[in-house]
C-alpha cells in the first residue's frame, strides 16, 4: 500500500526539521509516523535526510543572522542551538520568509531563561531586531510635508505635526539604544543596568532606514496624542505642560517647541497640516 | 499547429540574458542596463514590502522587463493551495506587468509551516494528478502563463513509479503550463544521481522551455549543492548550448545569490551566455529553415 503524500510530506518534513526524530531515524531507522514507518523506512535515503536537515538549517541561520545580528553576536557559539529550538517551537507560518522570525523576543522569554540570566536585556533586543526590520519593511509611504513655524500663534492654533506613518514607540526594561550602540560599533555591551525606556522606532523618509531615539515619557504622550488624530500644536502643548517636570508654564512650553524641533530634525514629524 | 500553453508562448516578449534582482548587487545591476537586459524578482521579497526594497523594485522597473520567479507556492504541497498568497502575487504581477511567472516543483511547506527550502516530491502518478489540478488553479486564478522549475534534489522520495523526466512532462503536458530549464539544477542531478544530463534533456518536452536558468554550485564531500554561489562551469554552458540548439526559449538568467563577486565577474558570465545564445538560437533557426525547406 503505497503511502500518501501527505503523509510522506509530513514525515520527512519532521525528519528534516526536528533533531531528536532524526537522530532517532539516523540510529534505529524508526520513523515518526507508526502506522506506515515499516513499508518506507528502508527506501528512505539517511544521506538526504541529513542533507537537507542541514540546508534547511543554513537557510533559516542565515535569515535569522540576517535579522538578529545583535542577539547573535550575544549568545555567540549558543547562537545556532538557540534558533534550532526556536524554528522547532515556533515553526514558520508565513510565505515571506521573513516573518519566520516574528516571535523570537518571546520564545527567548518563555523558553530560554537561560541565556537571560546571563543577558537580561536579551528578548529587549530581539524585539528592537524584529521592529527594525518590519518597519523597514511596512509597506506605507511616508509622504514628507513642510514643516510651518510656529512662532506665529494662528498657525500654533491651526496647525498640526504629521507624525511619520512608519513609527512605534516601545516600553523597554533596559536601554536598548545604548546597547544597539554598543554592538554596532562592534563591542559587547557593558555595564548594563535595568531602567525603564521608551524608545521610538522609525523609518527615515530619506535613507529608507531604521532608526531609533529615547523619549521621555512626555514626548511619548505628545507623539501618541498626535499619532490618535490630527492634533493642533496648541493642543500638544497643553498635554506637554501637564506632563512636563518644569517649574513654571513658561518654561514647559519652552521645552514643548524644543521637543518639535528634536521631533521634526529627527523625521518623527515629518510636516504639518492645517486643521 | 500549437495549441494552448505552446501558443501562448509564441506570444511571449523574447527578454534577452537576464540577472536575478538581489539586495547585494542592486546598485550595480541597476547601473548596467547595457549588459543586461531583463530582471527576475522574488516575489515573496515584495509582497506586502514597502521600504527601500520597494523603491528598488520600482527603480528596476522603469529600467527593466521584469519576470517573477517565487519560492513558496509550494505546488507539491497537501496543504491547500495558499490564495492569500496568490492574490498578493497577482497583484504583483499585475502592477509590474509581468508577462510570465514561474515557482518550483517541488514542496515547500505542509501543515501551514513553511521549511525554507525547495523539497522534493515522489514521482508519482498520484503526485502528477494532485500537481497537475493545483497547477490549472493557479493559472486560472493569475491569469498569466506560468511556468514550473526542475529543481535540484539530495534524495529520491518513496514509492516514484516514474522517471524524472517522466514526471516532469506528464505535468506540464496535463496542466498545459511552461517548463523554466535549470541547466544547473540538472547538472547537479546527474552528478549527484549519477545519470548522463544530456540524454536526460532528451526525455524533456523541450518546446515548453520558456526560461532558463543557469548558475554555479559547490562540490561537497558527499553531495553537490547548487548553491548560486561560484562561477558557472563549462560543462553547464555546454547543456545551456545544447537546449538552445533545440528550442527556442524566451529569456535566459543568471542566477546569483550568496558569495558574490565582483560585478565584473557577473557582466562577463552574462556575455559568455549571450554568446553562447546568441549562436546557438542561429544555429537552430538554420536547422528550422532546412527542416521546412526539405519538408
Amino acid at each position: 500500500m503505497p503511502v500518501s503524500l501527505t503523509d510522506l510530506e509530513k514525515t520527512l518534513s519532521v525528519l528534516w526539521t526536528n533533531e531528536s526524530s532524526r537522530l532517532d531515524f539516523l540510529k534505529s531507522g524508526k520513523l515518526p509516523e507508526a502506522e506506515f514507518a515499516n513499508s518506507i523506512t528502508s527506501t528512505i535515503d539517511e544521506r538526504g535526510v541529513r542533507t537537507y536537515a542541514q540546508l534547511i538549517s543554513i537557510g533559516r541561520s542565515d535569515l535569522m543572522l540576517s535579522v538578529f545580528p545583535g542577539c547573535a553576536r550575544l549568545l555567540n557559539k549558543k547562537w545556532q542551538e538557540t534558533i534550532d529550538g526556536y524554528f522547532e517551537t515556533c515553526p514558520p507560518k508565513h510565505y515571506r520568509l521573513n516573518m519566520a522570525a516574528s516571535s523570537f523576543s518571546e520564545y527567548l522569554i518563555e523558553h530560554c531563561p537561560h541565556h537571560l540570566r546571563k543577558f537580561p536585556y536579551l528578548a529587549d533586543l530581539a524585539d528592537y531586531e524584529w521592529v527594525e526590520l518590519q518597519l523597514m519593511e511596512d509597506a506605507r509611504q511616508i509622504k514628507v510635508l513642510p514643516h510651518m513655524p510656529l512662532s506665529e500663534p494662528v498657525q500654533f492654533e491651526k496647525m498640526a505635526p504629521v507624525v511619520n506613518p512608519v513609527l512605534t514607540i516601545r516600553n523597554y526594561k533596559y536601554p536598548v539604544p545604548v546597547i544597539v550602540d554598543y554592538l554596532r560599533e562592534g563591542q559587547l555591551p557593558r555595564n548594563i543596568s535595568p531602567r525603564d525606556v521608551y524608545v521610538a522606532v522609525y523609518r527615515d523618509p530619506e535613507t529608507h532606514l531604521g532608526r531609533y531615539v529615547e523619549i521621555t515619557p512626555g514626548i511619548v504622550q505628545i507623539i501618541t496624542e498626535a499619532q490618535a488624530k490630527p492634533t493642533v500644536y496648541a493642543d500638544l502643548a497643553a498635554v506637554a505642560i501637564v506632563y512636563s517636570k518644569a517649574a513654571s508654564a513658561e518654561s514647559a512650553l519652552l521645552e514643548f517647541f524644543e521637543a518639535v524641533e528634536k521631533l521634526q530634525s529627527l523625521n518623527l514629524f515629518i510636516g504639518s497640516e492645517a486643521i | 499547429m500549437p495549441t494552448g500553453f505552446l501558443k501562448l508562448k509564441r506570444d511571449l516578449p523574447n527578454l534577452g540574458v537576464g540577472l536575478g534582482l538581489r539586495r547585494d548587487m542592486a546598485e550595480e545591476t541597476l547601473a548596467h542596463r547595457a549588459q543586461i537586459n531583463f530582471l527576475e524578482l522574488v516575489p515573496e521579497n515584495y509582497m506586502g514590502v514597502g521600504g527601500r526594497a520597494r523603491e528598488v523594485l520600482n527603480d528596476a522597473a522603469t529600467a527593466f522587463p521584469l519576470i517573477s520567479h517565487g519560492v513558496n507556492l509550494s505546488i507539491g504541497s497537501t496543504d491547500e493551495l495558499n490564495f492569500d498568497y496568490l492574490k498578493q502575487l497577482k497583484t504583483l504581477l499585475d502592477e509590474y506587468n509581468i508577462p510570465w511567472f514561474s515557482d518550483h516543483l517541488c514542496f515547500s511547506s505542509i501543515e501551514g509551516s513553511y521549511l525554507h527550502d525547495l523539497l522534493p516530491l515522489p514521482f508519482s502518478r498520484s503526485t502528477v494528478k494532485h500537481i497537475v489540478e493545483r497547477v490549472k488553479r493557479v493559472q486560472d486564478f493569475v491569469g498569466r502563463p506560468f511556468l514550473l522549475e526542475n529543481i535540484s534534489f539530495y534524495m529520491y522520495l518513496p514509492d516514484g513509479d516514474l522517471t524524472e523526466g517522466e514526471f516532469i512532462t506528464e505535468i506540464l503536458e496535463q496542466a498545459d503550463c511552461g517548463l523554466l530549464l535549470d541547466v544547473n539544477n540538472v547538472y547537479v542531478n546527474a552528478v549527484n544521481h549519477g545519470f548522463d544530463a544530456s540524454s536526460f534533456l532528451d526525455t524533456l518536452p523541450l518546446e515548453r522551455v520558456v526560461q532558463m536558468h543557469i548558475a554555479g554550485h559547490k562540490k561537497g564531500k558527499e553531495l553537490t549543492i547548487d548553491t548560486h554561489g561560484s562561477p558557472i562551469i563549462e560543462p553547464v554552458y555546454e547543456l545551456l548550448d545544447a537546449v538552445l540548439r533545440k528550442t527556442s526559449v524566451c529569456g535566459v538568467l543568471l542566477e546569483r545569490d550568496q558569495n558574490f563577486p565582483e560585478f565584473d565577474e557577473i557582466l562577463s558570465e552574462i556575455s559568455k551566455i549571450k554568446t553562447i545564445a546568441q549562436s546557438a538560437q542561429v544555429e537552430l533557426v538554420r536547422g528550422e529553415n532546412l527542416a521546412s525547406v526539405t519538408h
